[in-house]
This record gives C-alpha cells, sequence and structure tokens, in this order.
C-alpha cells in the first residue's frame, strides 16, 4: 500500500463531501426559504399575480424567512454542538470504560499501555489516557474534540486475542482519528444536520398542532392551509436529513480509510493492521456476541455494512492495505485453547471467581474470612447462570443486574425513561438482561449482590454517582421504600462509599445500653413480626412471645398502622449507633424476629445480611449466600 | 475598488503568516522528534542495569557478559549525556551512534545467551523487562521514523509552491536532514552468520 497516496486520496474525498455537505445544507435553506415565502404569499396576502422568481427575489418576506430559517438551523446545530462536546473521558466511562493506571496493570495491560507509548511516539502525539471495556469482542474507538482531551479505549477483546503487531494497527488507526481530527468533523456533521431536522420538526408540530386548532375554530380553510406549510417543511427536514445522513456516512467512511492508510505510516507494518481486521472477520463470524453492536457506531470496525454505515466493510478495508489479499482468513484457533498459557487463562477464569468469592465471603460475614467460607461462596458463584455471571463481570452489566433488582413492572416506561436519560447505553444492557424473568433473580439477591460488588468497585467515582442516582430513582419510583430494597440500596451504599472514601462514620457510638434504644428495637421487631403473620392480632402474641425467649419483656408490640417509613428508617440510624455489646443483642432480637415464623425468606435473609453489615456484628452461618 | 484591492492585501498578508508559522511549527516537530529519540535512548539505557540485576543469579557463567553490556551502556549513556544542542553538534551524534552501536552488539549477545537458560523465560521479573526493552526498542526506531516523517513533511512543504518562493528569506533555507544509520551499510548486506 502507498500510503502517502491512499491518505492524500482520502483527504481530498473528505473535502469534496464536505463541500456536497455545505452546499446540500445551503440549498437547503434556499428551498425553505422560497417554499415559505410561496405560502405566504399564496395563502396569507392571496394575491392572484402569478409568482415569478424575480418577484421572490425582490420580496422582503423571502429575505426575512430566509433570515428565520438560517437562525432555526443555527440554533438547532448549536444546541447539539454543546450536547455533543462532551470530552474523551466522558464518552468513554459513559460505555463503562475503567481508566488503566501503569501501576497496577497486568502482563497484558502492560503490552497495550506500551504499544500506546510507541504509537504516541510514532505519531508525535502526547499518550492518552487508556481505558478498557470489558467486552470479549474485538473493538476500540478514540474519543474527544482535541488532542489533549483526547482517549482511546478498547475492549478487553482486542486486548487477549489480537498479537502486539495487530494491537499496534489498532492503536495506530485510533491515534490517526486523533490526529486528523475525525471526532470533531463527525460532530460538526452531525450537529448541521440536528439543524436540519430541526426545520421537520417545526413542519411535524405545526401539522400536529396549529393545524388542527385551525380547524376547530372553524377557520377550516385556515388550517388546512397550515397543514400544507408544516406537511412541506417536514418534507423538507426529513429529505434534506436524508440525504445528509447519506453524505455524513460517506465523509465517515473516507476517514476510516485515511486512519488505515495512517496507521500503516506509524507502524510501516500492513500485515499488522490488515490482521487485525481480518480476525475481527473471523471472530465476528463464529462468535456473535450481542453487546457488540451496542457500541458499535464510532469504533474501529462496524458489523453491518449499508449506504448509513460508517465504517466501510472490512472485507473493502483490507483489500486496501494488502492488494495481494486472496480473500482467505486464516483459521484462527480459539486463542485459549491454543496457547501455552491457555490453562493459566483458564486458571485466572477460576482464580477471579475465587477473589470474588472471598471479597465476598469479607463482605458479607463481616468477621474473618475462613477458608471454607470462601469456598462455599466459590461453589455458590459456579452455580449462578452462565449469562448473568458474564454481565456480572463487566461494568455496564453489572450496573444492568442491580437495576434489574430493583426493577418494578409496574413503571416500566418511568424507569426506563429515567435509564435512558442517564445512561443510554445502560439502557440496551439493561432492556437485554430484562428479558430474562427478573423475580427469579430477586430471590437471588444476596447472591448476584455479593457478586456485584466486585465488579461495581472498577467503576470511578463518577460513574458510580450516575450509577447511585439511577438506583435512588429505582427506589422512590412508587413512593415507597420497602424492607428489601432498603437492605439492598444499603449495602450497595456502604461498600461503595466505604471504598470511595466518601462514607461519613456516624458520630461516636452513643448507646450503651439497650434501654436507648427500646422504641426503635420495638418498631423494628414489630415490623419484621407483622411481615411474617397475617394481621396485628396473630403478630402481636408472636411478638410476645419472641420477646420472653430473648428476655425482653420491657418491649410492646406495635400496630401496624403506626409505623411509618420514616420511623423506620430513623431506627436504623438509631441503632447504628449502640455500643458493641448493645449490637450483638439488638442483632440476636432481630434474628429471633426474622425466624418467629420458623423460616427466612429471600427478604428476610437479605434484610439480616443488612444488618450485620450496619451493627458490624458477625453473620451466623445459617445466612449463606444462597437463599433456601 | 480601493476596498477590493485592500481586502486582497490582506488575505496575501494573512497567508503569508500562515506560511511563516506553518514553517516555524514543522521545523520544531523536527526539533522535538529529535529530542523524542534520545528520551527513548535514555530509557534504554535505564532499563539494562535492572536486566542484569535480574539474569546474574542464573547467567553465572556468563558474568564476563554481563560486565561487557554494563560497560558499553555507560559509555553510550556517557556519550548521550554529553551532547547539547543535537541539532548542529555532528561530532557528538557521530560518537554517540558509535558507542550505541557497540552496545547495541553487546545486549543483543546477551539476549543472545539468555535464550539457553529455559528458566529465565518463566521468570516474571524477566518477560517483564524483556517487553520494556522489546517496547523500548520499538519506540526507538518509531522516534527514528517519526523524525525522518517529519523531515519528508517539512522538506515537501518548503518545497512546494509558493512556499519556496519565501521559505529562504525567512531563514528556512536549506531541507533538514533525515536521519542516517551507522547500519545503512550492512543493511545492504546479506547477513552473515558469525558466532
Amino acid at each position: 500500500m502507498n500510503f502517502f497516496e491512499a491518505q492524500e486520496n482520502a483527504r481530498r474525498d473528505t473535502w469534496q463531501l464536505v463541500i456536497l455537505f455545505l452546499l446540500a445544507v445551503g440549498g437547503l435553506v434556499l428551498v425553505s426559504t422560497l417554499f415559505v415565502s410561496w405560502f405566504y404569499v399564496t395563502f396569507i396576502t392571496h394575491d392572484s399575480v402569478p409568482f415569478t422568481l424575480e418577484r421572490y427575489l425582490s420580496s422582503q418576506v423571502t429575505y426575512g424567512t430566509g433570515l428565520v430559517i438560517l437562525v432555526v438551523v443555527g440554533i438547532g446545530t448549536l444546541y447539539q454542538h454543546l450536547s455533543l462536546a462532551k470530552g474523551g473521558k466522558n464518552v468513554a466511562e459513559t460505555l463503562g470504560g475503567r481508566q488503566l493506571n501503569p501501576n497496577t496493570a497486568t502482563k497484558e495491560e502492560r503490552r497495550l499501555l506500551n504499544v500506546v507509548e510507541e504509537m504516541a511516539i510514532a505519531s508525535g502525539i502526547s499518550t492518552p489516557m487508556i481505558y478498557l471495556l470489558e467486552d470479549k469482542s474485538i473493538n476500540a474507538f478514540a474519543a474527544g474534540l482535541t488532542i489533549d482531551d483526547a482517549v482511546i479505549g478498547i475492549t478487553r477483546g482486542a486486548v487477549e486475542k489480537l498479537e502486539r503487531d495487530e494491537l499496534q494497527g489498532v492503536i495506530a488507526h485510533e491515534f490517526s482519528h486523533i490526529f486528523n481530527g475525525d471526532m470533531r468533523l463527525n460532530m460538526h456533521l452531525a450537529a448541521t444536520l440536528h439543524g436540519i431536522v430541526l426545520i421537520g420538526l417545526i413542519g411535524e408540530f405545526i401539522m400536529r398542532h396549529l393545524g388542527r386548532n385551525g380547524g376547530a375554530n372553524g377557520r377550516k380553510s385556515g388550517g388546512n392551509n397550515l397543514i400544507i406549510l408544516g406537511l412541506g417543511l417536514y418534507v423538507i427536514g426529513y429529505v434534506g436529513l436524508f440525504f445528509g445522513s447519506l453524505i455524513k456516512a460517506a465523509v465517515s467512511r473516507k476517514r476510516e480509510y485515511l486512519a488505515d492508510a495512517t496507521a500503516v505510516q506509524y507502524t510501516r507494518f500492513p500485515a499488522g493492521i490488515a490482521g487485525a481486521l481480518k480476525k475481527i472477520l473471523y471472530y465476528q463470524s463464529t462468535i456473535h456476541s450481542p453487546s457488540a453492536s451496542t457500541y458499535s457506531h464510532f469504533y474501529f470496525s462496524q458489523g453491518v455494512s449499508s449506504i448509513f454505515a460508517t465504517h466501510p466493510p472490512l472485507e473493502e478495508r483490507i483489500r486496501r492495505i494488502d492488494r495481494k489479499w486472496d480473500g482467505k482468513i486464516p483459521a484462527y484457533e480459539n486463542p485459549v485453547e491454543k496457547r501455552t498459557f491457555g490453562e493459566k487463562t483458564e486458571n485466572g477464569e477460576e482464580q477471579r471467581r475465587f477473589l470474588q468469592g472471598a471479597v465476598a465471603a469479607a463482605v458479607l460475614s463481616v468477621g474473618s474470612v475462613e477458608e471454607d467460607g470462601v469456598q462455599k461462596a466459590h461453589e455458590a458463584i459456579a452455580g449462578v447462570d452462565k449469562m448473568l455471571q458474564e454481565k456480572l463481570s463487566e461494568p455496564l452489566g453489572v450496573q444492568a443486574a442491580i437495576l434489574m433488582l430493583f426493577y418494578q413492572e409496574a413503571y416500566r416506561e418511568e424507569l426506563f425513561a429515567s435509564v435512558k436519560q442517564k445512561s443510554p447505553y445502560l439502557l440496551l444492557e439493561f432492556a437485554n438482561l430484562l428479558s430474562k424473568e427478573s423475580e427469579v433473580y430477586k430471590k437471588e439477591a444476596v447472591l448476584i449482590l455479593t457478586l456485584a460488588l466486585y465488579t461495581l468497585k472498577n467503576l470511578s467515582v463518577e460513574q458510580y454517582r450516575i450509577f447511585d442516582s439511577l438506583m435512588q430513582t429505582f427506589v422512590d419510583i412508587d413512593s415507597k421504600v420497602s424492607m428489601y430494597e432498603w437492605s439492598l440500596i444499603y449495602i450497595i451504599r456502604r461498600n461503595m462509599e466505604t471504598y470511595f472514601g466518601e462514607r461519613k462514620v456516624p458520630r461516636q457510638l452513643k448507646h450503651s445500653h439497650i434501654g436507648a434504644v427500646k422504641n426503635e428495637l420495638e418498631l423494628i421487631f414489630s415490623m419484621l413480626i407483622h411481615d411474617q403473620h397475617g394481621g396485628d392480632e396473630a403478630a402481636s402474641s408472636a411478638f410476645d412471645e419472641v420477646m420472653h425467649t430473648i428476655g425482653a419483656g420491657a418491649l410492646k408490640y406495635r400496630y401496624s398502622d403506626k409505623i411509618s417509613h420514616e420511623m423506620f428508617e430513623h431506627a436504623m440510624k438509631e441503632i447504628e449507633v449502640v455500643k458493641p455489646g448493645v449490637a450483638k443483642r439488638v442483632f440476636e432480637g432481630i434474628l429471633y424476629s426474622v425466624k418467629s415464623d420458623q423460616m427466612v425468606t429471600p427478604d428476610e435473609n437479605l434484610f439480616v445480611h443488612a444488618v450485620a453489615l450496619l451493627l458490624q456484628v458477625p453473620l451466623p452461618r445459617e445466612f449463606s449466600w444462597q437463599s433456601n | 475598488m480601493g476596498y477590493l484591492l485592500l481586502a486582497a492585501l490582506l488575505v496575501a498578508v494573512l497567508y503569508i503568516i500562515t506560511i511563516y508559522n506553518t514553517l516555524v511549527a514543522k521545523k520544531n516537530r523536527i526539533e522535538n522528534g529529535f529530542a523524542q529519540i534520545q528520551v527513548q535512548l535514555k530509557r534504554r539505557y535505564d532499563l539494562i542495569p535492572g536486566l542484569v540485576q535480574t539474569v546474574k543469579g542464573y547467567m553465572e557463567c556468563e558474568q564476563d557478559t554481563l560486565e561487557a553490556v554494563i560497560q558499553a551502556r555507560n559509555e553510550a549513556s556517557g556519550a548521550l549525556a554529553q551532547i547539547k544542542d543535537a541539532m548542529k553538534n555532528r561530532e557528538g551524534i557521530k560518537n554517540l551512534s558509535k558507542k550505541e552501536q557497540r552496545f547495541v552488539n553487546q545486549l543483543d549477545r546477551v539476549e543472545f545467551l539468555m535464550e539457553a537458560y529455559p528458566e529465565l523465560k518463566a521468570n516474571e521479573s524477566v518477560l517483564r523487562l524483556m517487553e520494556e526493552l522489546g517496547s523500548t526498542e520499538n519506540r526507538i526506531a518509531f522516534a527514528r521514523q517519526a523524525f525522518n516523517d517529519f523531515v519528508y513533511s517539512f522538506n515537501a512543504y518548503r518545497q512546494s509552491f509558493p512556499q519556496n518562493l519565501l521559505a529562504a528569506k525567512f531563514g528556512f533555507d536549506r531541507d533538514a536532514s533525515m536521519l542516517a544509520f551507522d547500519d545503512s551499510k550492512l543493511i545492504q548486506q546479506m547477513p552473515a552468520a558469525s558466532l
């Protein structure tokens, strides 16, 4: 490949397309101006003189509407500019990326960081930040509008499956996007398209509202006329969008060729990037990763090819790099099986699970981590179904899984809207996961949570904040907080806030004897026992029985209509600050209350876990990872 | 008419300013590219003591070779430290590339000898060092390549119309020269199998 020539060609083609795009936008503004002033003259002033081009050009109305339309397109463009102009860091975090740190990198991550620095030298750009996405497909992206702000994201699949040379090619390709300012160009085009759409949207609005209102007011002809105006603008806007998108996609494809050619310039090794593309082609046809399509649009490669595709077909890209390519793809072995360290990788999987187990044991049994506790957790984890297990090991999946635990079908639309607004990529994961029976998972909440916390700690503080506010939305949606929800969110927050060092340590432990929290205990015990026995009467006698057993006969049952959620939350806050000796007794009381009907439901199990964490007391063995 | 002339003049002045600025920027990229090569050379020198320290325990019979590589490394490193104003100091560069060549030969020898110790390849920190060393070698190569690309870009720009009329007046009267490698001659020859 003659890369300098290929670069020049791609640059020239881009400019032609951009000029075409600008002409199209100009033409569009012109057409809509003519249309609006035609409408004005014909329907508003009812001028019977035939309308010629000369009259258009000499009319004040034409210039007025032209100006208005320019302003409309301008505002639409500006608005979209502002909303698209997010830093590269932001984009990478929305996609669930984790920033790589040279000090904590594994061997493979270290190799990646080295490759990135090599390419930074080859391209003469300062080293951007690197984000790793836990995804098995081979892909990468560059984001950020300026060179200082740029980041590169890459999937775990790429880091593991690609050879060093191939990885170099992929990274060089992304550097080329940064160097050539492709993200910026793409943003300009996208924002301008948005301005054009605004014309169509205004047309739609007129058709829907003004047109109908006109009719209702009895001025039937006025309404019909307005519908003509609306329809015209609508058609102009969307036809403009159609052609604009075509050109934009064509520009994007040219930039991909340019990036490929520049990657060859940086590495001087065409076989590297060609090899990476072939590997993608190979894995695309063999493994189908559902989440791969989630991120297709601004990635290194794209699965589908059509006239709207932002990437040229892989075969064509390979052919342009390697003219002699015979169209054959080497049969790549499954790297895990082929390589000598294959066993190690499997071990890695095993090890990760073991680690998760250790974390789980430490988190939930609060006390010391015992060997068989870890073992037990390990076995339980292996029992979780494969799909969920995979989701729980990557940042977006884990968020989706936790949200699923909070999910309530009755508020489907509101919940989906809130996820969409906060994090569109999460929405896709979430929708994927929900197709399964989420009620089944709620019973496994304790286990899912223990696995989730391990992965959740990979989020950055900002990512977690967004997620936290989403959880809050899910809890608040029915304007009441159940014991289940309280326990769930308490366990997550307590762990995460401690991890981020944001937890507000409670004021010093102040209650040194059990009498000080008498009211609170009455309330909590009553709630727990009430949920197990139908009706206050049965609950009341069960309550007395339990109190008798634990030697707290002085406590009185509280009727359920005298208990509100605020009181419950306040009570939990109070018992958080009891001294250790008292905590033990409080916990004992809770255990007996939970077991007053001789059995432990998954919800109760979760609550006990949360309370153990809150009181910092060890969890008895019977409250295990799995619900019964 | 007068306004048109003024506008044309303004555009011309702006264009000339752009040419000047581009020339300066491209020249600076070359200088930065050169500095980058030095940075990477230094990085490689810094890796050597660690490598020797790690493999010393395994390669007891090869102490001479290890000492020789340290020696060569120290000399090359010293030569690098002496270079000031690298773009003009031809004598210093020549000295450096001679020392560098000797050092690379020694290092190749060590790497070759390491092949004979399978336990070295299983050692995690050796593997890590080898990755770093390999990466640094890549970086040096890429830094040289980037330098040459910058030179190419500068020269092509300087020689094109209308820059060729102005460049000399702005003080950019000469093409920048690409890096010549000491091994350029070797590259032309058939590889000789000498041990």
